[in-house]
């Protein structure tokens, strides 16, 4: 069946079986950003954004998404090079393999879209669902604030 | 791998095609938000009917201020809307904040989760909040949530379309409490309580909780024993006395671990809610 949709600002038509994840469709694609981690929903390497949305492309076919938007961590940087978010998990010290960097970076995105200032528990809260086997996610909690403070700064002397 | 055996995906724009759809057969299946059937998808099952072009994605709030969910109401929309936040005790909130993670929130609808029917947390608080469904099968009829359990309503063919909360009252305090492994695990019981005190004395009281996997059932003979008393630890103690527990044991947790957890988890709901409401400890 065909499917459309826009990833990463690019207008996408592909063809997938019926049963395709949308995980399997955008590697299929080469969005290969998109790890596939458990593919059982349980360690958010797989998330995108969708709509905005961060959600798991594991656990959706990828017929679901016909019409819809995709965001990966593909798209983050601009053309003036990383995007805050990223420049802050880097200075943290918060990328060791890097294998779930890409998940926790667009889960951040749509926490601090919806909640520029968060506290630490509430970035803890929002990485419940993206598991890292190497930093014990002090760093990457640091990160996430350090990168929330970087773009309230932006946002306030621009 | 992708499910091969999946013959095709319908995405129809109106809830009778997909009734129409789903009586083609037991090899059809419904897609809600899509957080479980592609990594549990029935090996029977040839045929997906997606859900969410058939206008079941609104959340609306009555002049009575009852609040009516699209059944394509996602979990995480649940969450963050003003007038689910403002029920009881912000017992909604409490709640979800446990159900998986925002990743899973953020797919998972709440018809989807409902018609699952087990492992949840939302259930137990939508008992004790009085919620209702309403279904499709060729026609619309509407059952409370606890009769759509406790008949096997949800085991039937059917599509739950709408679940209505009724409007709370403002002497009303509720209270949601969980156990499990590790904060991201199922929990091994849980439960839910609300009550309505006038005056010092409850005139509402209702309790639901769940110890396993099947959905958590309202406890009418603990809830009895709470009715115009002063909800005080004797109370309480008495209201717990009379729970009815049906708990398994499995690889997790016993049985009797689970019925010892889910009699505890009710009376610290109780205490919880009745210092909510302003009572004494």
């Amino acid at each position: 069946m065909i499917i459309r949709f826009q990833l990463d600002g690019t207008s996408m038509r592909i063809d997938v079986e019926p049963g395709t994840t949308l995980l399997e469709a955008l590697r299929g694609v080469g969005a290969t950003s998109v790890k596939d981690g458990c593919s059982h929903g349980d360690c958010g390497t797989c998330a995108v954004l969708l709509d905005g949305r961060a959600v798991a492309a594991c656990l959706l076919f990828a017929a679901q998404v016909d019409g819809s938007s995709i965001e990966t961590v593909a798209g983050m940087a601009g053309e003036e090079g990383l995007h805050p978010l990223q420049s802050a998990l880097l200075d943290a010290g918060a990328v060791q393999c890097g294998f779930c960097t890409p998940g926790i970076l667009l889960t951040a995105v749509e926490l601090l879209k919806n909640n520029p200032t968060p506290n630490e528990l509430e970035v803890r809260q929002a990485l419940a669902g993206n598991l890292c086997r190497c930093t014990g996610y002090v760093k990457i909690v640091e990160g996430v604030l350090l990168g929330a403070d970087r773009l309230a700064g932006a946002a306030g002397g621009s | 791998m992708p499910l091969t055996q999946i013959r095709a995906f319908h995405r129809p724009d109106h809830i009778e095609g997909a009734w129409h759809l789903l009586q083609e057969g037991p090899e059809v299946r419904l897609v809600g938000g899509g957080s479980e059937l592609a990594i549990r998808c029935p090996s029977d099952v040839r045929v997906l009917v997606d859900l969410a072009h058939v206008g079941l994605d609104g959340i609306e709030v009555a002049e009575d201020g009852s609040i009516a969910l699209g059944a394509m109401v996602t979990l995480t929309d649940m969450m963050e809307h003003p007038a689910l936040r403002a029920l009881p005790s912000g017992v909604m909130h409490e709640m979800m904040v446990h159900v998986g993670s925002p990743l899973l929130r953020n797919a998972a609808s709440i018809g989807g989760h409902l018609a699952r029917g087990w492992l949840s947390d939302v259930i137990p608080v939508l008992l004790v909040l009085d919620a209702s469904v309403e279904l499709f099968d060729g026609e619309y009829r509407t059952v409370t949530l606890d009769r759509y359990y406790q008949e096997g309503i949800h085991e039937g063919l059917h599509i739950l379309t709408r679940v209505t909360i009724p409007a709370a009252s403002s002497g009303q305090a509720a209270a949601f409490l969980r156990f499990s492994r590790s904060a991201y695990d199922h929990a091994l019981a849980n439960a839910a309580c609300l009550v309505d005190i006038d005056e010092g004395s409850v005139n509402t009281a209702r309790i639901a909780l769940s110890a396993g996997f099947r959905a958590a059932t309202r406890q009418p003979a603990s809830e009895s024993r709470l009715i115009e008393s002063r909800l005080t630890d004797e109370d309480i103690n008495a209201a717990v006395s009379a729970l009815e527990v049906d708990a398994h044991s499995d690889w997790l947790a016993s049985a009797e671990y689970r019925s010892h957890l889910a009699r505890t988890l009710v009376g610290r709901c109780l205490h919880l809610a009745r210092e909510r409401a302003g009572g004494g400890s």
